[in-house]
């Protein structure tokens, strides 16, 4: 293990039984033999269409989804399948911020009391109103003693995403899943948000997963990304290289999927991934994209191709591109 | 704080609503008249509801007085002359060696109907007297009601029951050459005027004398009387057949109904709702036995378990409200408060909590409990009626508590001395509208309560 990486994760599987009456249970195969390192400080973008199995990833990196099989090492630490009790320290490191900000909040505590729930439950501080204080104060909610004493249901989306960052943060965690936490969002407080985590990952050298659908906000708050289909990734590499110059197909058709501002361009046809992503009981042998991609080889339908290393630090999972 | 923000949705609720308002006050006025009952009729008094020799100073079957506001004041009240309102003389003829005791009392009446009853008590001291007791009408018409020896100690003449008493009057009447009505009772020829004949008997108001003349060879006797004439009503709510005062039974009845009633609901909602959410919070094995016992006690018959558990063990009201919260440990609101919980489950905050490091128990007791108790609230005050009314069912069938004077109790005893067919209202129908006022009152609260239960009614 490098120790740039602060989170790797290999062959990681999350599959869910669906049990029936004297057959063979189905799996749904929610995560299938995922891999990834996560390097300190940095934030990796996870982005696929509804129903990939990003949450799922997100969720069981933090142990609230238990891994079927795989390994999650954690700063040199194996956290895959210790007990909960062992787990404590786990759960002050790393933190979740939700999507729906409407139901991350407990309507019955006022804000103060959300934010201090963590504090109480890890016994941390002598001073908790400081702590409280500070967080609130990172978060840019202001003036501080107008919202401690406010319930959820009276502050506005982003308010409320703003106190659910400050109790991901207010542990002090070197790992957060941030997932799709502008999705449910104005458009006007996005980038806003986006920015508030960019500049809170700098000073506090938090390393993100940043779970979204939506390739556009990748730019604002990613250093690299994975782009996830039907439970595995499909590509990675640098957000750079990866959005100026897709390699797998499924990249590239995310990628033009992007609305284009720009009006010169509207009667240009856009090149659109027919049909529709697979079920995830049943997940077609052979590459999973295979149904759809335009550049369907027969070895495509018989091999599934593994993700290799292209250039530096890109991979892709594609026979396009095997070398 | 959690809990609190729960308990200020009900309060609101309430407060806010007409309903609520109105269930509120009724409630509030029975829990006054409730403060009142132990503050006001001691602890005693209700303890001796079996006891017949403490209420035989009242009336039997006694209409309430507010009754006479109606009437024009036409029904008499009781009227009881202690031995304080007698005169007294008495002397000694050494020459025979008798002794004389001499004991006069005026009573003035002013009704519209005759009195129920009369009752004289004689206590006598010394040896065994000879005794006459006669009777003065406002017209000078004398009557002597009863000659006879008494011995010493206390001796009553039930005028009005007692055949003696009724030949007493009869002769008396025919020396007076006055006419002789067959079979009116004495407590009725006594206040009417006999030197006329009557299409309709009606009293003479006026005042009456009664004179008592002892006679006994004893020096030392004396005599000491105390004269009832018993009313047709009383006090704020009757009489029943036994004389008890209902007032007592019905004021006294309502904190009995309102802590049966309460802490059955309060208790039932409560564990139902816990053990809810403990089903589906841990899930599993624990779930799936505590949803399979639910079953079962939601299909047991309630009702008649508790009947045989009451003919068999003839059990005190408490012991009483413990079968009603063992048999309803498990019910609806278990089912409830375990889908609600997985619903509350499913929320963010919850995983979120779990993955800030919260204990299970603290989720559970901070986070989901305090969220199932708008509903727990509604469902305490929704479910008291039916409590209130179950014991109130029991004791009608004859199985409630047979010492504590209940409301229940008392239609029961009105149903089985006869109050149905000889039309004695009061005797039902105070104890019933005091029941139905209490669940109305409830349901009322319970109506403006909908609103915290379900969202959809919500203003805001």
């Amino acid at each position: 293990m490098s120790i740039a990486n602060l989170l790797e994760v290999r062959n990681l599987r999350v599959w869910f039984p669906i049990r029936r009456l004297f057959k063979e249970p189905l799996f749904v195969r929610a995560v299938d033999g995922v891999s990834f390192d996560l390097r300190r400080g940095e934030t990796l973008a996870i982005v696929g269409e509804s129903g990939c199995g990003k949450t799922t990833l997100g969720k069981a990196c933090l142990r609230l989804v238990e891994p079927t099989s795989g390994s999650i090492l954690y700063d040199g630490r194996d956290i895959t399948s210790i007990p909960d009790k062992e787990l404590k320290w786990y759960r002050r490191e790393a933190q979740i911020i939700y999507q729906d900000p409407f139901s991350s909040l407990n309507p019955f505590f006022t804000v103060y009391k959300i934010l201090e729930e963590p504090l109480i439950v890890n016994e941390v501080g002598d001073d908790r109103s400081e702590l409280v204080y500070k967080a609130l104060e990172d978060v840019k909610l202001t003036p501080i003693e107008e919202f401690v004493g406010k319930y959820p249901h009276m502050l506005s989306g982003g308010q409320r995403q703003r106190v659910a960052i400050a109790r991901a943060l207010i542990l002090k965690p070197r790992f957060v899943v941030a997932d799709e936490p502008v999705s449910m969002l104005d458009v006007s407080v996005r980038v806003e948000i986006l920015y508030l985590l960019k500049e809170l990952q700098e000073r506090y050298g938090i390393a993100f997963l940043y779970i979204t659908h939506d390739i556009a906000t990748v730019k604002y708050f990613s250093d690299r990304i994975g782009v996830m289909y039907a439970g595995n990734f499909v590509e990675s590499g640098l957000i750079k290289t990866v959005v100026s110059d897709p390699l797998h197909p499924y990249t590239k058709a995310l990628i033009e999927a992007i609305p284009d501002p720009d009006p010169k361009n509207r009667f240009v046809e856009r090149k659109v991934v027919a049909g529709e992503p697979p079920n995830p009981i049943d997940i077609p042998p052979g590459c999973r994209f295979h149904p759809r991609c335009p550049y369907a080889m027969p070895v495509c339908r018989e091999r599934e191709p593994i993700l290799g290393e292209v250039e530096k630090d890109r991979y892709v999972a594609c026979w396009l591109y095997d070398r | 704080m959690s809990a609190s923000r729960g308990l200020q949705d009900v309060a609101d609720a309430v407060l806010r609503s007409k309903t609520g308002l109105v269930g509120l006050s009724i409630l509030v006025a029975m829990v006054i008249l409730s403060i009142l009952a132990l503050a006001y009729v001691p602890f005693d008094v209700a303890r001796e509801w079996n006891n017949p020799s403490f209420w035989q100073r009242n009336p039997r079957l006694a209409l309430p007085s507010w009754i006479n506001i109606f009437l024009g004041g036409r029904l008499p009240e009781t009227i009881t002359l202690s031995n304080d309102s007698f005169r007294k003389y008495s002397y000694y003829l050494e020459t025979v060696g008798l002794k004389y005791c001499i004991l006069e009392a005026d009573l003035s009446y002013s009704y519209g109907d005759f009195p129920s009853e009369l009752r004289l008590l004689l206590y006598i001291k010394g040896e065994e007297a000879l005794t006459t007791v006669r009777w003065i009408q406002p017209n000078g018409v004398d009557l002597t009601v009863w000659k006879g020896s008494f011995k010493r100690g206390s001796n009553t003449i039930y005028i009005s029951r007692q055949i003696d008493v009724r030949e007493f009057i009869r002769d008396s009447l025919k020396k007076l050459n006055l006419t002789i009505p067959s079979t009116v009772n004495p407590e009725v020829i006594l206040f009417v005027d006999n030197t006329m004949v009557h299409s309709e008997l009606t009293p003479v108001n006026g005042r009456y004398r009664i004179k008592i003349e002892a006679v006994s060879s004893d020096p030392y006797t004396d005599v000491e009387a105390e004269f009832i004439v018993y009313g047709r009503v009383y006090g704020l709510a009757g009489t029943d057949d036994k004389r008890r005062d209902l007032f007592v039974g019905l004021v006294w009845g309502a904190p009995i109904a309102l802590a049966f009633g309460l802490i059955a609901a309060i208790a039932t909602s409560l564990l139902q709702t816990l053990i809810g959410s403990l089903s589906a919070w841990y899930g599993g094995f624990i779930d799936e036995a505590i949803q399979r016992v639910t079953d079962v006690y939601m299909i047991i018959p309630f009702l008649p378990i508790l009947i045989t558990i009451s003919v068999i063990y003839r059990i005190d009201i408490w012991t009483l409200l413990l079968v009603v919260v063992g048999l309803s440990l498990f019910g609806g609101a278990t089912k409830t408060a375990r889908s609600m919980t997985f619903q509350i489950m499913a929320e963010q905050y919850i995983e979120a909590a779990i993955s800030y490091g919260a204990s299970r128990r603290r989720i559970l007791l901070l986070y989901i409990l305090p969220r199932l108790m708008p509903y727990t609230m509604a469902n305490i005050v929704l479910s008291v009626p039916g409590y209130v009314f179950l014991e109130a069912a029991l004791s009608v069938l004859g199985l409630g508590d047979p010492m504590m004077p209940t409301w229940g109790k008392i239609i029961s005893d009105a149903y089985s001395g006869g109050a149905v067919v000889h039309g004695l209202w009061w005797w039902i129908l105070l104890p019933s509208a005091l029941i139905i006022l209490t669940a109305i009152s409830f349901a009322f609260l319970g109506l403006a309560l909908d609103k915290v239960v379900n969202p959809r009614l919500r203003e805001r």
